[in-house]
């Protein structure tokens, strides 16, 4: 593996459990993964309805710093996720934005280096098999959603993860832990995303809908890959409550942290300690803590 | 819903300028309705995402740039990926939205206060600094309370950066500056 890590701004801020939970698991499995020195914002979804074209070259400058350390990228939010591959794909065009990112960045940047999201880096290159070997603690009797979101698959071209609409690589590494994935219909429903901030009643919408279908499915926790599902979900989860009154209280992991129990690290390590539905009560009953 | 297209058809100038920045063919569309029936936010919307794309067609641009569509897409791509024609309708409304600022039509929700926010971020720091946007956003929407309840709860989980990171700033800086003049050139 020659993969080098980027975390983004929000695993750096508001999920440092996704990101302590991600070098916990690099520092198991020995994936002699690093992060990437020096690197700067993906512009997230702030930026392409304005200015196309530094949507597409405020990437370029994370590409260019990989290349540099001569790796390929390794990312775990799909927002920079996507917009790394927009990047990508636009450098790669021999069309005029193509042109244009070369004169903003000031040299043409190669962007023949691979993207991959980490979830797929376990899946496809680590191997289900080897993560299951290295289980020490089952997860069995934990019944776990999995709630991907819309931009790790969509667009299918684009992002080439999984299918846009019922998509198991996540389950798969549920499974992996010896949990039970549920099956449910609401995998790639937006959670409302970056409307977090600016609409808040839309987000509380959006994601009631979720938490209900998920809890109506037999799950009693949910796993996500994407720092504002988990904000949406986690973090807001008592204004759903209050604006529903409804009662959910489903403890919402990273799936690294599930890989992670599952392979015995330390709670603390995982920072299971900073979600804010607690996992504890639930671990607890199921006899895993 | 009665409209009354002799106004303000503009057919080929503004359709063939929409294709262009949304690299996609609107007059595949068939109306068969797929994009709006799954679009999360259409109860919200004034006009449906299939409408827009019918509007589109008919090179009724101010119908379009001033709905309040525009802005409440989130971008989630369910209209795209499940479109029969391979319509891009999520470019269409990226595109648009695009438009609609160049022209400084006035958003019709306050997600452009949020963007602005997160650019000066990315501008100041050179990764997202979010007390700041969040600051930002709250002194340009007029909503000075909005969230700040969070604060407390985010400090205690540690969930929160106290200090921004300066990064690379002056290559951020030029590649925003060079992007906003080429793309001013361009209108």
């Amino acid at each position: 593996m020659n993969y080098a890590y980027y975390p983004g701004c929000s695993l750096e801020s508001t999920s440092p459990d996704f990101h302590l939970s991600t070098l916990a698991l690099i520092d198991f499995l020995d994936l002699g993964i690093e992060e990437i020195p020096d690197w700067t914002c993906c512009g997230a979804s702030a930026i392409h309805p304005d200015n196309k074209l530094m949507s597409v070259a405020l990437p370029a400058l994370t590409l260019d710093a990989a290349n540099k350390e001569n790796k390929d990228i390794m990312v775990q939010c799909p927002a920079c996720f996507a917009h790394l591959r927009e990047s990508q794909h636009a450098i790669k065009q021999a069309d005029q934005m193509s042109n244009d990112i070369t004169e903003v960045i000031g040299k043409k940047v190669d962007a023949s280096l691979k993207i991959k999201h980490f979830s797929e880096i376990l899946v496809h290159e680590y191997g289900l098999d080897k993560l299951k070997e290295k289980r020490v603690k089952s997860l069995e009797g934990l019944s776990i959603a999995s709630y991907y979101g819309c931009v790790i698959v969509r667009p299918k071209k684009l992002m080439e993860y999984d299918d846009p609409e019922n998509p198991m690589l996540m389950d798969q590494l549920i499974e992996a832990t010896g949990a039970k994935s549920v099956n449910w219909p609401f995998k790639t429903k937006c959670c409302g995303a970056g409307n977090s901030i600016s609409r808040t009643d839309v987000v509380l919408d959006l994601t009631y809908e979720i938490l209900r279908l998920a809890k109506q499915n037999g799950a009693e926790a949910i796993s996500v890959l994407c720092p504002l599902c988990h904000i949406n979900l986690d973090l807001r989860q008592k204004a759903i409550e209050k604006r529903y009154k409804e009662k959910f209280n489903l403890p919402i992991f990273y799936y690294t942290q599930l890989l992670g129990l599952s392979f015995g690290l330390d709670p603390k390590k995982l920072a299971l300690d900073r979600l804010f539905v607690s996992p504890f009560p639930l671990l607890r009953n199921k006899g895993l803590l | 819903m009665q409209v009354n297209i002799n106004k303000d058809v503009n057919l080929l100038e503004f359709g063939e300028k929409l294709e262009h920045l949304a690299e996609t063919d609107v007059k595949k569309c068939y109306q068969c309705g797929k994009c709006t029936a799954g679009c999360p936010l259409n109860y919200l919307m004034d006009i449906s995402p299939s409408q827009v794309i019918r509007f589109c067609q008919m090179g009724m641009k101010e119908k379009v740039l001033n709905s309040r569509t525009i802005w409440y897409c989130i971008f989630c791509d369910t209209c795209s990926t499940r479109c029969p024609q391979g319509v891009d309708i999520k470019g269409v409304m990226d595109a648009l939205r695009r438009m609609a600022n160049q022209q400084r039509i006035k958003p019709k929700a306050d997600v452009r206060a949020l963007e602005k926010s997160f650019a000066s971020s990315i501008y100041s720091f050179g990764r997202v600094y979010e007390p700041g946007v969040v600051a930002g956003f709250n002194l340009l929407s007029k909503k000075l309370l909005h969230d700040v309840i969070l604060f407390p709860l985010l400090l205690v989980k540690r969930k929160i950066c106290l200090m921004p990171h300066w990064v690379r700033l002056a290559e951020v800086r030029k590649v925003m500056k060079r992007a906003r003049k080429i793309e001013r050139g361009k209108q």
